[in-house]
């Protein structure tokens, strides 16, 4: 499997610079944010995140409004949104941090973690997601691997991501030219490494299967995957534009 | 005739076109005819001839011109034909010349003793027979003023003796006359040789390739005919072992001309006339067999009272093509049949004055054959014919070609509408079988499961922990379903990459190290998304098995694919169970439907369990792959 083979040609980007130090190595915890309508499921996650040393909870809410009122004066770390919320769509609030908060990281929870759910989550900003019945040392565990560099996707989501960056995967999309504008460049279509990266996902892999394969370590898969969330972010980001020229909004 | 109603197509602007080139060719043809005015044309006309030879009957005597006299034997002989007449003083002095309207058998021709022609006749050898008119020019000062001799000698094998008229005066005048003679008597021949020499070819190329198109054979017939009739003008003198063949050939020539012509006429005007066409064909045969009967009985080569009956005969069966065509013309109004129409009558006109000519009766001042202004009419008219059916053709063509188009474009619609069609069942099909496919799953699965629970949560007999359990099953049981369930070409490998994914962290939760194994497993494994969600559950159910009563460190889960067979081995190395018991009492009811889930795969199930561990294996064989 020669395709496995590490290039040094493609250094993965330092992620982590933008992102808290780990959890349990750092004096002070992770601070967490949730918004969850359901209060029973709201509950069961303040206990989880209680109940782990390096987790803090920043805040609370149980809609949109509420939680950008609350992020302004009580910013977190990690915010934890469900997506179907009472007074707006979850994706609005996560969109909302990763414009206003450029250093958090947002997870969506979500019943069946099914990947469309999960990838327009991703595209909105999101950089992991948690099952709803996750039970308390599973979230924690989530959290923690986020915060590290990269909590894992599912096989299914993968292929999915995979789809939506292929050539002519839509015909009214844009083009990559029409999308290769100076302010978003190389971002719109995958590198092969990343590639590489997501089909072995698709494929059933954990990520020290993936880092063992390709001869590179954890982080450099976490990072790989973070820029592909990046992407999946510009590229829809381009799309709505697009989209919106089209229908001459702007 | 009516002219209302009529298209401006290219068929009626060729039939028009005829038609006014007839009429420009009739007045032509005729101008050539004006009648002689002795008293105030420049020349002379002789009227007598002295005829004089051995075994001429009644030598000597003094014949009106032009002489067409019969006699009875067919040998060599040799004729002197002398001519007296009167010059006026005016003529005498100006340049003159000698006019001959039309020479059969050539000859020397003397003017006050001096010759002034020599043109081939008969000898020994050859025979000669010419059917075109002379022109001679006379020295200067030969004819008198007063009394002048003109003398021909010749010599001829043929039963006929022919003098011609002749004229003698003003050279310009009468070579005026000879050119205009020689034109429509010889160059038109000639001209309307060569077109029907390639008309022939043409229509009966046309017949080769499409037999079906007897009408063109029978045009083809015609204008070779016209070409063997014309051989006449081209190839004077004959050797004399050849004449009668030569005639032979001319008579057939002369019988193909009008019979291909009528079959023809009556063919294009859509009579399908079989018994015309033998007529035809038999009145021809029957006058060749004569001819060539007499010549072997009596050596000679003309038939004196057949020959005219003969082809007056031709002229009565082109009355049957005239009254033919004149209905035809009354139901269709065409001009082709008028053009046809207009030739038919014509060559039945021109063809009775010939027939008299030749038997010495000139009806007009023009002392020709006039059949030769007819013919090339005719094949002109047949050109013109050609180039409309060509182009009909091609139109016709053109339209079908058209009309496929517009049919293959309906047809083409017609598939795309029955392919969207198609696609619609298929989607609808595919839509219910889904549908059917998550009810059984449903049923099965997730259903059973909640009642099962409810049952036992109306007993009262559940801890919280079993309860937990239990919903958390179902929760399982469902995601199982929706993995399954969003692409029905997901292959195996993904779907046990989810569920490993989904199980991974709870086992680690549980401090039990997965050791997961699928580097076997084929890509394309031809499994339905009907038989994956049972193997699924088997897998899934196995390991929440382990999770909740194994007690193991390790779970090793191993997905190896053959062609043959599919195989799962789950072990872990737990506490074990009593395989027998469990499955004799309520709580195993998890082995029981493991059991239930491999039955209906088709799926062979082994459980060994015993105090090191539990090994579960699951073989399903595979359908055959299909070739390549």
């Amino acid at each position: 499997m020669t395709m496995l083979v590490a290039t040094p040609a493609d250094p993965p980007p330092d992620i982590r610079a933008n992102l808290p130090a780990r959890a349990g190595s750092a004096v002070l915890p992770v601070s967490v944010a949730i918004l969850e309508d359901e209060t029973h499921v709201r509950r069961s996650m303040e206990s989880a995140i209680h109940a782990d040393a390096g987790l803090s909870l920043a805040f609370s809410a149980q809609n949109v409004k509420e939680a950008k009122q609350l992020a302004l004066t009580h910013a977190a770390q990690v915010y934890l949104v469900d997506l179907g919320l009472p007074d707006a769509d979850g994706r609005e609030f996560i969109r909302w941090i990763a414009a206003n908060q450029p250093g958090a990281s947002s997870m969506v929870v979500t019943v069946f973690g099914d990947d469309e759910h999960i990838v327009s989550s991703f595209a909105a900003g999101a950089v992991g997601y948690l099952l709803k019945d996750a039970p308390p040392a599973e979230i924690a565990q989530r959290i923690a691997e986020l915060v590290a560099g990269g909590s894992p996707i599912s096989p299914s989501v993968a292929r999915r991501m995979l789809q939506h960056f292929m050539p002519g995967r839509n015909a009214g999309a844009p083009t990559p030219s029409q999308l290769a504008s100076p302010s978003h460049g190389e971002l719109v279509s995958l590198s092969e490494r990343e590639h590489e990266v997501l089909r072995l996902i698709e494929k059933g892999l954990t990520y020290d299967e993936i880092a063992q394969a390709l001869g590179i370590t954890w982080h450099t898969v976490t990072g790989y995957l973070r820029r592909v969330y990046k992407k999946l972010e510009v590229r829809s980001r381009g799309e709505a534009v697009f989209e919106a020229r089209q229908r001459g909004w702007l | 005739m009516a002219l209302r109603g009529w298209k401006y197509d290219l068929n009626r602007f060729a039939g028009v076109t005829v038609l006014l080139l007839c009429l420009l060719w009739c007045h032509s043809a005729t101008a050539a005819d004006q009648p002689d005015q002795p008293n105030s044309q420049p020349f002379v006309s002789i009227q007598t001839v002295e005829l004089s030879g051995p075994s001429v009957p009644g030598t000597g005597r003094v014949l009106e011109l032009p002489v067409h006299e019969h006699r009875s034997e067919r040998k060599l002989i040799e004729l002197k034909a002398v001519a007296r007449f009167e010059v006026p003083q005016a003529m005498a002095s100006s340049e003159n010349a000698l006019y001959l309207q039309i020479l059969h058998d050539g000859g020397v021709f003397t003017l006050n003793g001096v010759e002034v022609g020599n043109i081939p006749t008969a000898d020994e050898k050859k025979t000669v027979r010419f059917i075109r008119p002379f022109l001679f020019p006379l020295p200067a000062g030969l004819l008198r003023a007063g009394s002048n001799t003109l003398e021909r000698r010749w010599s001829v094998r043929e039963n006929q003796i022919l003098v011609p008229r002749m004229y003698v005066g003003q050279a310009d005048f009468l070579s005026q006359r000879f050119e205009r003679h020689f034109f429509w008597q010889n160059t038109m021949a000639q001209v309307s040789s060569v077109i029907a020499a390639v008309i022939a070819l043409i229509r009966l190329g046309l017949f080769v390739l499409n037999s079906k198109a007897r009408a063109y054979f029978w045009i083809g017939i015609s204008a070779t005919g016209w070409g063997l009739l014309n051989i006449a003008y081209f190839l004077p003198p004959v050797p004399v072992a050849l004449f009668p063949y030569w005639h032979l050939l001319l008579y057939m020539g002369i019988s193909a001309m009008p019979i291909g012509g009528w079959i023809f006429v009556v063919m294009d005007c859509g009579a399908h006339k079989p018994w015309f066409q033998k007529v035809c064909l038999g009145w021809a045969g029957l006058f060749c067999t004569i001819y060539w009967l007499n010549y072997l009985l009596t050596g000679q080569t003309l038939l004196p009272l057949v020959t005219p009956v003969w082809h007056m005969g031709l002229s009565v069966l082109g009355f049957y093509a005239i009254w033919v065509l004149i209905q035809t013309v009354r139901a269709r109004r065409q001009p082709r049949h008028v053009a046809f129409l207009v030739i038919a009558v014509s060559a039945i006109v021109t063809g009775t004055i010939d027939v008299a000519l030749m038997s010495g009766h000139q009806l007009l001042g023009f002392g020709g054959y006039t059949l030769q202004t007819v013919a090339p009419l005719w094949f002109i008219v047949v050109c013109m014919i050609l180039v409309t059916d060509f182009s009909k053709s091609i139109q016709a063509q053109q339209a079908h070609q058209r009309e496929l188009a517009t049919k293959l474009d309906a047809q083409r619609q017609e598939i795309e509408r029955l392919h969207a069609f198609e696609r619609q069942v298929q989607q609808k099909q595919a839509a219910a079988h889904e549908r059917a496919r998550i009810m059984q799953d449903m049923h099965d699965g997730l259903g059973s499961q909640l009642v099962s629970s409810l049952a036992m949560a109306q007993g009262g007999e559940l801890t919280p922990q079993q309860i937990y359990d239990l919903l958390r099953s179902c929760i399982d049981d469902l995601r199982l379903a929706i993995d399954t369930s969003t692409d029905s070409r997901d292959s195996l490998a993904l779907a046990l990459g989810n569920l490993r994914f989904r199980m991974e962290p709870r086992l680690k939760a549980a401090g039990i190290a997965l050791k997961w194994n699928t580097q076997g497993l084929a890509d394309d494994l031809p499994l339905p998304v009907e038989q994956q969600l049972p193997l699924l559950r088997v897998v899934q159910e196995t390991i929440t098995n382990t999770l909740k009563h194994a007690q193991a460190k390790t779970l090793s889960v191993s997905v190896a694919s053959s062609n043959a067979e599919l195989s799962i081995d789950i072990s872990d190395d737990g506490s074990g169970f009593d395989v027998k018991t469990a499955s004799q009492t309520a709580t195993g009811k998890g082995l029981n439907g493991l059991n239930k889930r491999a039955r209906s795969l088709g799926a062979a199930l082994h459980i060994h369990s015993s105090a090191s561990g539990t090994q579960v294996r699951l073989l399903l064989p595979l359908p055959l792959a299909p070739p390549g």
